[in-house]
């Protein structure tokens, strides 16, 4: 079996049965044949993939609070792989991440509970990456302390190819690299259409258990998908009068009948517009602009989602030069599907509720011939 | 050939900077909706009154700039348009920030303050990883703010940056109406644009403003906020934002029993903060006396076990803490004040002690008395009323306040039987070191 250089100095959690799966995961991380290959100096992405994984399970260990006999600290050597795997995995994130919404509207339309699971996942992926980040951390603070890692360290008996000075300045240049990429994700998960997706989580009882499981200093440095973010982003979509969650199969009538509290409803809100309005609820201080282009880009749209659900919403057209675009002006507009004229100020109103019971995404269509605008 | 196209709203090439330099009147109604579209909730923060004016007609709640929130490891700056040519834009205005632990730097900053931020992590040595992110709290985070591409420079929030990164460092909030302006170069560095940032000041009912003290001269007189100096010529930052830190810092919240970290930070400030100040006096009063009473009383029950006074004697100090202190450790039922009614601020002292005696419930005497070299003579009629009828082992006399003529005097009347106490305690910057003391018992022969 790999091992570790060191002994983490970490607290004994009292939870049995969690408790046991973090240590099998981390035996099994060190088991991993394709780690050896590193101890012979060669780095493949398996063996990468192999040492990111190890990151998560030991890193893991140090959230939750659990120590076991192979606890440690990635060897730098590792600890190089490790950080290079979790570019990879950062990267096929934010791929993820940029493409949830689309993903979670071609689920809705096969199978609802994929939806969930899509935000689920992508949950599960970023606390992996915390874990693993909290790991590489630790690797790198050891490898500066110690000034360079030893190649003939009984623990990483053979990486004749590298210095430890040489695996250190390695380490910190692949850190940079992933605090970049981590910032990039972090961001686009915020965005309003991809937060009020993970927002659903909130409905279940992940986040909570997640938090119980934090061991100290994490359970007091909750990251921003911990930290209560996600309740208020779902707590608002409730307020602004809809409710963003994957549709699943009307349950057949039990004990406590379909209509009881915690039964998920069937009505089908679909997103986009109660991210929109979510995102603009919960922290509150500014209103969020919408932007349509016509496809032959003579005109533009505005809609203004303000702070507090509005009863109505109001499309504004202007012409490419940015004033009223009178040529407009009885022509017949789309939001979601759900018909309005574009009036003599420009302008075409549309009732919130209709929109919300309409669901989809905030799609404006505009003519007889329902021609989409692009939205920015 | 490729042909140039016009740059419109519509395709979106249009240069925000071109609009942000139109006068809020030529904007076309359009080009609003655009730049508001780009600023978010910034807009709020930054564009001029006019333009704000103007998109409240076409719909825009109306609201006042937004106050900065108190959030860990807040920061702000205060910018400045310096040739105030963007005419949509507030003369001065503030970037809410905050430093988050084991971050990076967000990618929506400008490459210029992000370089500043890896600056100030360089300059006050700090080696864990600390990110420099768009206020949080102040609903921002998330935002790319480089496509503002804003003229500005952020040299001048260097103190600000270094001082929210120390303060997030020792875990205390800062208190947004603390605002400074300092550039660093191997010391605090003059800036320009100080009026129009204290201008900015003065808008958000700001406290204190702390500028190079160089410049001190050319603001303090002239606005409302108290200008203050930080110190130039410093090479070490924590010395050169002493003082501002000591006013940055919010007050820990009181601790509860048993939370030692939570005690251990409100010593912290308690420390910083300068003495006297009535303002430390307050803190020290509500947020160490409780815990200083808890921690003492326990040492008594472990040290004297099954001993409980009734009664004790002490003397109105310029420290009447320790008077109360030592009331409320032995849980007596009655106290004697022995009071100098020429003390300075005395009436403050003895007022102070009766109502942290009536909290604690415990009845209280006063006797006045003359310092003189006859005191002796002066206290003992009370002295002997208050003992008598008590058990000589339930009544205790305080040396630790007082001068020593007073306590030698008050040990000459302690009779045979009682006990004479004293709180020991380590001393710092020649104040007592809270936590540190232990109440030491003789008895009187």
């Amino acid at each position: 079996m790999f091992a570790l250089n060191g002994t983490l100095n970490m607290s004994y959690a009292e939870r049995s049965g969690l408790e046991q799966i973090y240590r099998d995961e981390l035996v099994e991380a060190l088991q991993q044949e394709e780690l050896q290959g590193l101890q012979e100096g060669a780095s493949t992405p398996e063996a990468e993939e192999a040492a990111f994984r190890l990151a998560v399970a030991l890193g893991k260990c140090q959230l939750f609070g659990i120590h076991t006999e192979h606890d440690g600290i990635l060897p730098a050597a590792v600890a190089v792989a490790a950080a290079k795997g979790m570019v990879q995995e950062l990267t096929d994130a934010l791929e993820e991440a940029t493409t949830l919404e689309e993903r979670w509207e071609a689920a809705l339309d096969s199978e609802p509970r994929e939806a969930e699971e899509l935000v689920f996942d992508l949950l599960e992926q970023r606390m992996d990456l915390w874990a693993a980040w909290i790991a590489l951390s630790e690797a790198e603070d050891d490898a500066r302390a110690s000034g360079a890692m030893p190649p003939e360290s009984a623990e990483v008996p053979t990486a004749p190819r590298f210095s430890g000075s040489e695996h250190t300045a390695d380490l910190t240049a692949w850190i940079d690299r992933i605090m970049e990429l981590t910032d990039e994700l972090d961001r686009i998960l915020q965005q309003p259409e991809n937060i009020t997706l993970l927002a659903t989580a909130a409905e279940t009882e992940l986040l909570r258990n997640w938090r119980a499981l934090l061991a100290e200093p994490y359970c007091d440095l909750l990251p921003w998908w911990l930290d209560g973010t996600l309740e208020e982003v779902a707590q608002a979509a409730l307020g602004a009068g809809s409710h963003r969650r994957a549709p699943v199969p009307e349950a057949a009538p039990g004990p406590s009948g379909p209509g009881a509290i915690g039964t998920p409803s069937a009505s089908l809100i679909l997103p986009g517009w109660t991210a929109a309005l979510a995102a603009a609820a919960p922290i509150g201080s500014a209103p969020v602009t919408l932007k349509w282009t016509a496809p032959d880009g003579r005109w533009c749209a505005y809609l203004i989602l303000p702070e507090s659900r509005p009863a109505e919403l109001v499309v504004r057209f202007y012409d490419a030069s940015g004033y009223e675009a009178r040529a407009l002006v009885g022509e017949k507009v789309f939001l979601s599907d759900v018909p309005g004229v574009i009036a003599e100020d420009a302008c075409a109103i549309f009732s919130t509720d209709a929109i919300e019971q309409a669901g989809g995404h905030p799609r404006l269509c505009v003519g007889a011939a329902q021609e989409e605008w692009h939205r920015e | 050939m490729r042909t140039r196209t016009k740059p419109t709203l519509a395709t979106s090439s249009i240069s925000l900077r071109e609009l942000l330099e139109r006068a809020p009147a030529d904007l076309a109604p359009g080009e609003v909706f655009e730049v508001m579209r780009h600023f978010g909730r910034l807009a709020y923060w930054w564009l001029s009154d006019d333009f704000l004016e103007y998109a409240f007609r076409l719909g825009y709640e109306r609201r006042n700039a937004p106050e900065l929130p108190i959030e860990h490891g807040g920061c702000w700056i205060v910018l400045v348009q310096s040739q105030r040519r963007f005419a949509a834009l507030r003369d001065s205005f503030l970037l809410p920030l905050c430093w988050c632990r084991g971050e990076a730097h967000s990618v929506g900053l400008p490459d210029p303050l992000r370089q500043l931020a890896e600056d100030v992590l360089r300059v006050t040595g700090v080696t864990q990883r600390w990110g420099l992110q768009l206020s949080r709290a102040a609903g921002l985070a998330g935002m790319d703010i480089r496509m503002l591409d804003m003229p500005v420079s952020f040299d001048s929030g260097w103190v600000s940056l270094a001082a929210g990164l120390l303060l997030a460092m020792n875990d205390e909030q800062p208190d947004p109406k603390v605002w400074a302006t300092g550039a660093w170069k191997r010391g605090i560095a003059p800036v320009d644009h100080l009026d129009a940032k204290i201008r900015l000041a003065e808008r958000y009912g700001v406290k204190y403003f702390f500028v190079p003290s160089e410049q001190m001269d050319h603001v303090a007189a002239r606005h409302t906020v108290q200008v203050r100096g930080l110190q130039m010529g410093v090479a070490d930052v924590r010395q050169a934002l002493e003082w501002y830190l000591v006013e940055l810092g919010l007050p820990p919240p009181v601790p509860t029993p048993g939370d030692e970290q939570a005690f251990a930070r409100c010593v912290a400030y308690y420390l910083r903060r300068p003495r006297p100040d009535p303002h430390t006096t307050q803190f020290y009063r509500s947020h160490l006396v409780p815990c200083i009473v808890e921690r003492l009383r326990a040492q008594v029950q472990h040290d004297y076990a099954g001993w409980s006074p009734t009664h004790l004697v002490t003397i109105v100090s310029d420290n009447p803490e320790v008077s109360s202190i030592t009331a409320q450790a032995l849980a007596v039922e009655q106290c004697l004040l022995l009071y100098d009614r020429k003390m300075p601020q005395g009436k403050e002292r003895l007022a102070y002690l009766r109502q942290s005696l009536d909290a604690a419930g415990v009845r209280w005497h006063v006797a006045e008395f003359v310092n003189d070299e006859q005191m002796q003579a002066h206290i003992q009629p009370a002295v002997t009323r208050f003992v008598q009828d008590v058990v000589p082992n339930r009544v205790a006399f305080d040396m630790t306040p007082g001068t020593k003529f007073m306590t030698l005097s008050l040990a000459e009347l302690a009779p045979p039987g009682t006990w004479k106490v004293y709180i020991w305690h380590e001393l710092t910057s020649g104040r007592p070191y809270p936590g540190s003391e232990r109440l030491h018992r003789w008895c009187a022969h």
